[in-house]
């Protein structure tokens, strides 16, 4: 329990000073982000008032403060492109990019551990180098790629599914844009849970486990997954991070009205409050993702709680 | 006297890219009910896959137990049987304790699932039950608060403890013989003391044979019957300890002996056999100890040496019992 609450508490300076870095590289941007955003025939009446409510008169620190403060009310600005509250948007993008990441987390492991578990198992056996295969043209096969393919194979070629969009938790429209993004960290999950369940039933402790008369299938499951499973869990949480910032592109390829898609079309329309929000809201979300999986770890690891 | 295990021209290779490796190369011993036997050499002899063949636990695909090999235990062969007939042996009639205290438990479970598991598997004990054995062994083992160590891991245990759980754990089913692999080697001075002394009463309660395995000749005096000493993958000289500290036969016993650190000695450079243990995938002709030996003569390099039987139980392995015979 102190653990957690230490974690808990030692998140929330970083989650200010990431949230400030953010903000400063947001807002160098040369040029009036009014003017910006707003295109040139503009009444300067409007300017003003849009520079008023974005506080663009004070000074960066102050307005970063400001920007703090409403946003832990849930205020993250307004959109002047699309007339909407920002968290409005956000709130509303969010649940899909929810769906998106973690049905992509759960791919992954439901292919990546298994996959792991039994090419260690079968180790230098055909099924091994399948599996060792599969897993390295999933590395280091790009994410838009990967769409693309499954875009045109599955969903024009066969027409098993649909090519693009979204409907809630229909899984039709779920399951290509999961595996695209799930597939690369299966097999990063496959390859670390197969080199670490390796290691780990080379140690001593497997040894006293076998001397002890437990066959071998028994010391895997009894003795050695929860070892091997430490240092996947530690890359899961790092890929957090990255199936976040992926659902990023698999929003844009499949047309999934997420965060990610938010701050794309941001980009392109100039929208700084909406940018900053989704940034902001993302950087934040990978950071509390990063805690959960935290203390996951500080619950199989009995070592943890006493450093 | 009745011996507990038998082991006859026990010879485990290990294949590698350069050839075979004789690790283990024709030993043969006898293990006695009630007695301590030790298994003397240097590092790399093949003591540990001695002890990993009796429990057919050597790495596999690359570790072979030769045909013409016998471990006869319980009038079985070891070597012949299947690994779910085996799995009932390990841990059960035949325990073993291991260098490495350290690393020898697995550290995310509990010291009590772990002294336990040998009683749930081989004696489909219930959680209570197996708990209220461990308990009294963890008092056997002299560990203070058993009940609150029962529920630490091992990261809380000192490395002293730690190897008291694992005697512990290898006496919970009374085993008729413990192997223990250099037990005492990583844990420091004034604790080998202890745990020594501990695993000499564990052997007087329950009466089992221990195969004691150590480089340290100094150990082997304190504590054991019988003594096998190992050079190269075969046992060089075997006797009783009181033959074999007294009259030695074997050069590589002898020097083991003189390297030994003395009280009344005021001679502060410890002797050591000089050279190397040699590459056993390319072995010399003749005798495996000859490139070393101080008493080597033209035939050692040619010729491999007879197995002498000099009195009862005194075997050595060299020619210089049949020179001074023919000599005389
Ligand atoms: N996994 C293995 N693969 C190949 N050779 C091995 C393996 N394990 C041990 N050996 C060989 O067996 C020899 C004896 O090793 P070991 O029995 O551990 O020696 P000791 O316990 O006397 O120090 C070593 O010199 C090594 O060459
Ligand atoms: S056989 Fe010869 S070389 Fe070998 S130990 Fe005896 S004397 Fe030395
Ligand atoms: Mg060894």
């Amino acid at each position: 329990m102190r653990y957690i609450l230490k974690r808990l508490l030692t998140t929330i300076p970083i989650i200010i000073g990431v949230s400030f870095l953010l903000y400063v590289m947001l807002n160098i941007v040369p040029g009036d982000p009014v003017a910006l955003m707003m295109g040139e025939h503009i009444n300067p009446d409007t300017i003003e008032r849009v520079r008023a409510r974005m506080n663009l008169d004070d000074p960066l620190m102050i307005r970063f403060v400001k920007y703090l403060l409403d946003a832990l009310h849930g205020d993250f600005g307004y959109s002047y492109k699309l007339k909407r509250e920002v968290s409005t948007l956000i709130w509303q993008a969010f649940p899909n990019t929810l769906i998106l990441a973690v049905s992509g987390a759960l791919v992954s492991w439901i292919i990546g551990i298994p996959a792991g578990i039994i090419s260690a198992v079968k180790k230098n056996t055909w099924i091994d180098y399948a599996v060792m295969t599969f897993a390295l043209i999933g590395v280091s096969m790009p994410v838009f790629w990967a769409g693309l393919l499954g875009q045109y194979f599955f969903g024009l070629k066969l027409q098993w599914l649909p090519i693009s969009g979204f409907d809630g938790l229909n899984i039709k429209y779920i399951i290509m844009p999961a595996v695209v993004l799930g597939w690369s960290a299966a097999a990063t999950i496959a390859r670390l849970t197969r080199s670490s369940l390796l290691e780990v039933m080379s140690s001593d402790y497997i040894r006293t486990a076998r001397e002890k008369g437990l066959l071998r299938h028994q010391v895997v499951v009894g003795h050695a997954l929860k070892n091997a499973f430490l240092p996947v869990i530690t890359v899961m949480t790092i890929q957090v991070a990255s199936l976040l910032s992926g659902a990023v592109i698999t929003e844009t390829i499949f047309g999934i009205p997420g965060i990610g898609r938010i701050a794309v079309s941001a980009i392109q329309t100039r929208d700084m409050p909406l940018l900053q929000g989704s940034v902001m809201f993302a950087t934040v979300l990978i950071i509390l993702g990063n805690l959960l999986a935290d203390i996951l770890y500080g619950f199989i690891d009995p070592r943890i709680k006493y450093h | 006297m009745s011996d507990v295990l038998v082991i006859n021209h026990l010879k485990t290779y290990f294949k590698t890219k350069h050839g075979m490796n004789p690790a283990v190369d024709d030993i043969s011993l006898k293990l006695q009910m009630g007695k301590i036997t030790a298994l003397v050499g240097e590092s790399g002899s093949g003591k540990s896959m001695t002890a990993m063949s009796i429990l057919g636990l050597i790495p596999k695909p690359s570790g072979v137990i030769m045909p013409g090999s016998e471990i006869l235990f319980e009038g079985k062969d070891l070597t012949t049987l299947k690994e779910r007939e085996i799995a009932k042996i390990r841990g059960n009639k035949i325990a073993m304790i291991f260098q490495e205290p350290m690393t020898s438990l697995n550290p995310v479970y509990t010291i009590g699932k772990q002294l336990t598991e040998p009683l749930r598997i081989h004696q489909k004990l219930s959680k209570q039950e197996a708990k209220k054995v461990a308990i009294s062994y963890l008092e056997k083992v002299r560990i203070p608060d058993p009940e609150k160590r029962f529920n630490n891991y091992p990261h809380q245990l000192s490395g002293g403890l730690r190897q008291r759980v694992m005697i512990a754990m290898a006496m919970i089913c009374e085993p008729k013989l413990i192997i223990a692999d250099e037990p005492t080697t990583a844990l420091d001075v004034t604790i080998q003391a202890q745990i020594l002394s501990l695993l000499c009463g564990v052997q007087k309660d329950l009466n089992t044979a221990i195969l004691f395995i150590t480089h340290d000749l100094g150990v082997v005096a304190e504590i054991s019957d019988t003594v096998c000493v190992m050079y190269a993958g075969q046992i060089v000289e075997q006797a009783d300890v009181k033959t074999l500290f007294e009259k030695p036969m074997h050069p590589y016993t002898k020097g083991l002996l003189k390297s030994l650190p003395r009280v009344d000695d005021d001679v502060t450079e410890l002797y050591s056999i000089k050279g190397m243990v040699p590459n056993l995938i390319h072995l010399p002709k003749g005798c495996r100890f000859a490139s070393r030996c101080p008493e080597a003569t033209a035939i050692c390099h040619q010729e491999i040496p007879p197995r002498e039987m000099i009195s009862g139980d005194h075997e050595v392995f060299c020619w210089l019992p049949r020179k001074e015979a023919t000599n005389v």
